[in-house]
C-alpha cells in the first residue's frame, strides 16, 4: 500500500505524461471491447436464433435474403416432401438490404404458428389479442425499449410506406435477432405492402434433425422446375450467408480489437521509458538511500500497472456507455443483434490492459533497476 | 576513539574506453567515531569517490572499505543497498529531493524500506524533521522551500532512519552564506550531540574550518593538513 501511495503521489504530481498514457490505454480498451463485444453479439445472435431442425427456404437468385420472392402456393408442395413435419411463411419488410444501425424490420407471420417455430415468451391474453386482430402486432422487448413503444399504442412506420399497426403485447424471445422485430399477421402485412400471395421465405421443420441435408436437396429439387426455384439451407447455414457480408467485417475489426491492445503496450512502454529517463536523478536518490534493485523494478511496474489499470477501467466504462448503455444495435438483412460489453469482457479488457501494460514496462523497470548509483548521479548532473 | 570508517589501500580505477585514470591511489584512512571531518581538494582529486566508497554507492578497484567492522566492499549491490538504509545518510550538494514528494514524504523515504510500524515511522520522520526545524513545513513540496530549507530536509532525510555515519557531497555548496552557516551549525550539532560521525566533502575553506579535522586530496593521495577545531 505504501508503494502504491508512492506511485499514485509521483503520477498525479506530474500528471501530464501518466495522463497521456492512461488516455493511450483508455482508447485501445474502449475499441477492444466495442470491437469483441460487436463479434461475440454476431455470434450469439447466430447460436440462439439457429434450430437445428429447421430448414429455411428462400429465392434461389436472391442473394438478399429479405428481398427473396417466393409464392404462397410453394406451401402446399413443400409440405408434401417426405421429411417434412410442418412449414409456415414469413414476410420480411425491412427500410432497406444493407447494414444499418437503425433499422426496422417487420416480420408478417402465421400467428397459428409463430410459437410451433420461434420461442417467444408474453402473455397468453396478449398473445390471443394479437392473433385475433388483424393490424395488430406484438413486438420483441429490445425493440419497444428502443423506440418506447408501450401495449396498446398504434405506431405508423412512415419509413415502410406509412406501415400501422397496433401493439397488442411485447415479446421475450430465445432468438435475440427476434427481439428487435415486429410481428404482425401474415395476410396483413401482405396487402398493407402491395405483395398479395407472396413470401420472403419459409420455414421447414423436419422430422429428423439427422436429415435435413436430404430434405433441403428435396425440395430444391422439386421446386428446381417452378417459376420461383428455390435454395434450401439449414438456419444457421442461412444465417451466416445472410450475415456473411458483416461476419467478415466484424472478425477484421475483432482482429483491430487486439491489434489495439498493442497500443497498450506501446502507450505504456513508452511513457515508463521516457518517465524513467527523466527520472534518473530520482531513481539514482532511491537506491541511495537503500532501495535495492527489485524494489525499483517493483515500483517502476506498479506505475505501468496504475496506468494499465486505471487505462482499461476508463476504457471499459467508455465501451459500456458506447455499447451498452446507448442500447446500440446493429442490423444486417433483417437480423438485428445488440453487442454487449459483459462484466467478462470488461474483466477480459482490464486483465489483458494490466498485463500487457506490466510487459511493456518490464524492460524498462528491468534497465533501470540496474543502474549504477555513482555512474547515474555523474549522468544526472 | 572507536574506528568508524577504515579505509586500507584503496585504489580506484575509471576505465573511459582505452583510457585508465587512476581516481584513487592507495588511500589510507580511520575516521573515529563522532568526528566532523572535511575533504578538500582540487576537482577531479577523487574526494566524491572517496567517499561514494564510504557510502558503499562505488566499490573500489582494490583495497577495503571497512565500515564499522563490516568490510563492504565484499557486499554485491543489493546488500549494499540494504546495508545503507541503517548504516548510512548521505546528503548531496544539489538536495536530491524527490520532487513529487512533500518534506514529510521524502524523511520517510528510507524509513519505507525498513519494516517499523506506522505510528513509529511517523515519530522517526517528525524528529527528524523537529531537528532541522522544518516540522512546520512537512507538507511542502520541494519547489516550495528555499534551498536551505531543501538542504535541511535533505538532512532530516540522512537523519531518519538513525544512522551513525553521515556523508555529504558539497552540502553547503547551492548554499549562501547564512544558509551555509545555518547547515554547519546543524552538522556540528548532529556530532556533538548525538554522536554522529559525519564526513563532508568541500571546497569551501569556510565550510572546512567548521570540521574537527581537514584532509586534502591531490591526484588520488590524501594529505593531513589539520585537525584543529573542536
Amino acid at each position: 500500500m505504501k508503494w502504491l501511495r508512492y506511485t499514485l503521489h509521483a503520477m498525479l504530481r506530474a500528471p501530464i505524461r501518466p495522463a497521456l498514457a492512461v488516455l493511450a490505454v483508455a482508447l485501445a480498451v474502449s475499441l477492444f471491447c466495442a470491437v469483441v463485444a460487436v463479434d461475440r453479439g454476431l455470434q450469439r445472435m447466430l447460436t440462439t436464433s439457429a434450430r437445428p431442425d429447421v430448414l429455411v427456404v428462400f429465392d434461389r437468385f436472391q442473394s438478399c435474403p429479405p428481398l427473396s420472392k417466393l409464392p404462397a402456393a410453394h406451401r402446399s408442395a413443400l409440405e408434401k416432401i417426405d421429411g417434412v413435419r410442418d412449414v409456415t411463411a414469413e414476410l420480411f419488410v425491412i427500410s432497406s438490404c444493407s447494414r444499418v444501425t437503425d433499422l426496422v424490420a417487420v416480420h408478417g407471420v402465421e400467428p397459428a404458428k409463430i410459437r410451433a417455430f420461434r420461442e417467444i415468451e408474453l402473455p397468453e391474453a396478449d398473445f390471443e389479442a394479437f392473433a385475433g386482430e388483424r393490424g395488430a402486432a406484438i413486438v420483441g422487448k429490445r425493440a419497444a425499449a428502443r423506440y418506447g413503444w408501450s401495449v396498446g399504442e398504434t405506431v405508423s412506420l412512415e419509413r415502410l410506406g406509412g406501415l400501422t399497426f397496433t401493439i397488442r403485447g411485447i415479446f421475450e424471445a430465445k432468438a435475440e435477432s427476434l427481439e428487435s422485430a415486429i410481428l404482425v399477421d401474415l395476410e396483413y402485412l401482405q396487402l398493407a405492402t402491395n405483395q398479395p400471395g407472396t413470401v420472403t421465405l419459409y420455414h421447414v421443420r423436419v422430422a429428423n434433425p439427422e436429415a435435413t441435408g436430404a430434405v433441403a436437396d428435396a425440395i430444391d429439387r422439386q421446386l428446381a422446375g417452378s417459376t420461383s426455384p428455390t435454395r434450401t439451407a439449414g438456419e444457421r447455414a442461412f444465417l451466416d450467408a445472410a450475415v456473411s457480408s458483416l461476419s467478415g467485417l466484424v472478425e477484421f475489426t475483432a482482429l483491430l480489437g487486439y491489434g489495439a491492445l498493442g497500443l497498450v503496450a506501446l502507450g505504456v512502454g513508452n511513457s515508463l521509458s521516457m518517465s524513467i529517463r527523466d527520472r534518473t536523478r530520482e531513481i539514482a536518490i532511491l537506491k541511495t538511500v537503500g532501495f535495492r534493485r527489485p524494489q525499483v523494478l517493483r515500483l517502476m511496474l506498479l506505475e505501468a500497472l496504475v496506468c494499465g489499470v486505471a487505462g482499461g477501467a476508463l476504457g471499459a466504462a467508455a465501451a459500456w456507455v458506447l455499447i451498452t448503455a446507448s442500447r446500440f444495435e446493429l442490423s444486417v438483412e433483417g437480423f438485428s443483434f445488440a453487442p454487449s460489453v459483459s462484466p467478462a469482457l470488461v474483466l477480459e479488457g482490464l486483465g489483458l490492459s494490466a498485463l500487457l501494460a506490466v510487459a511493456a514496462g518490464f524492460f524498462p523497470a528491468f534497465r533501470v533497476a540496474r543502474l549504477k548509483v555513482a555512474a547515474a548521479l555523474r549522468e544526472a548532473d | 576513539m572507536n574506528a568508524v570508517v577504515q579505509i586500507e589501500s584503496v585504489h580506484k580505477i575509471h576505465r573511459r574506453g582505452p583510457e585508465q585514470i587512476d581516481v584513487l591511489q592507495g588511500v589510507d584512512l580511520t575516521v573515529g567515531s563522532g568526528e566532523f571531518l572535511a575533504l578538500m581538494g582540487p576537482s577531479g582529486s577523487g574526494k566524491t569517490t572517496l567517499l561514494n566508497l564510504m557510502a558503499g554507492i562505488d566499490s573500489p578497484t582494490s583495497g577495503r572499505v571497512v565500515v564499522h567492522g563490516r568490510d563492504i566492499s565484499q557486499f554485491n549491490e543489493d546488500q549494499l543497498a540494504a546495508w545503507r538504509t541503517r548504516n548510512i545518510g548521505y546528503i548531496f550538494q544539489a538536495y536530491n529531493l524527490v520532487p513529487v514528494l512533500t518534506a514529510y514524504e521524502n524523511v520517510e523515504l528510507p524509513l519505507l524500506l525498513l519494516r517499523i510500524p506506522t505510528r513509529r515511522r511517523h515519530e522517526q520522520v517528525m524528529n527528524a524533521l523537529e531537528t532541522v526545524g522544518l516540522a512546520d513545513r512537512r507538507r511542502h513540496l520541494p519547489s516550495q522551500l528555499s534551498g536551505g530549507q531543501e538542504q535541511r530536509v535533505a538532512i532530516a532525510r540522512a537523519l531518519a532512519p538513525d544512522p551513525p555515519l553521515l556523508l555529504g557531497d558539497e552540502p553547503t555548496g547551492n548554499l549562501d552564506r547564512e544558509n551555509a552557516g545555518l547547515v554547519l551549525d546543524l552538522i556540528g550539532l548532529l556530532c556533538r550531540e548525538l554522536g554522529k560521525t559525519f564526513v563532508m566533502v568541500t571546497h569551501d575553506p569556510k565550510a572546512a574550518a567548521a570540521a574537527t579535522r581537514v584532509l586534502h586530496m591531490e591526484k588520488g593521495v590524501l594529505r593531513e593538513s589539520r585537525e584543529a577545531h573542536t
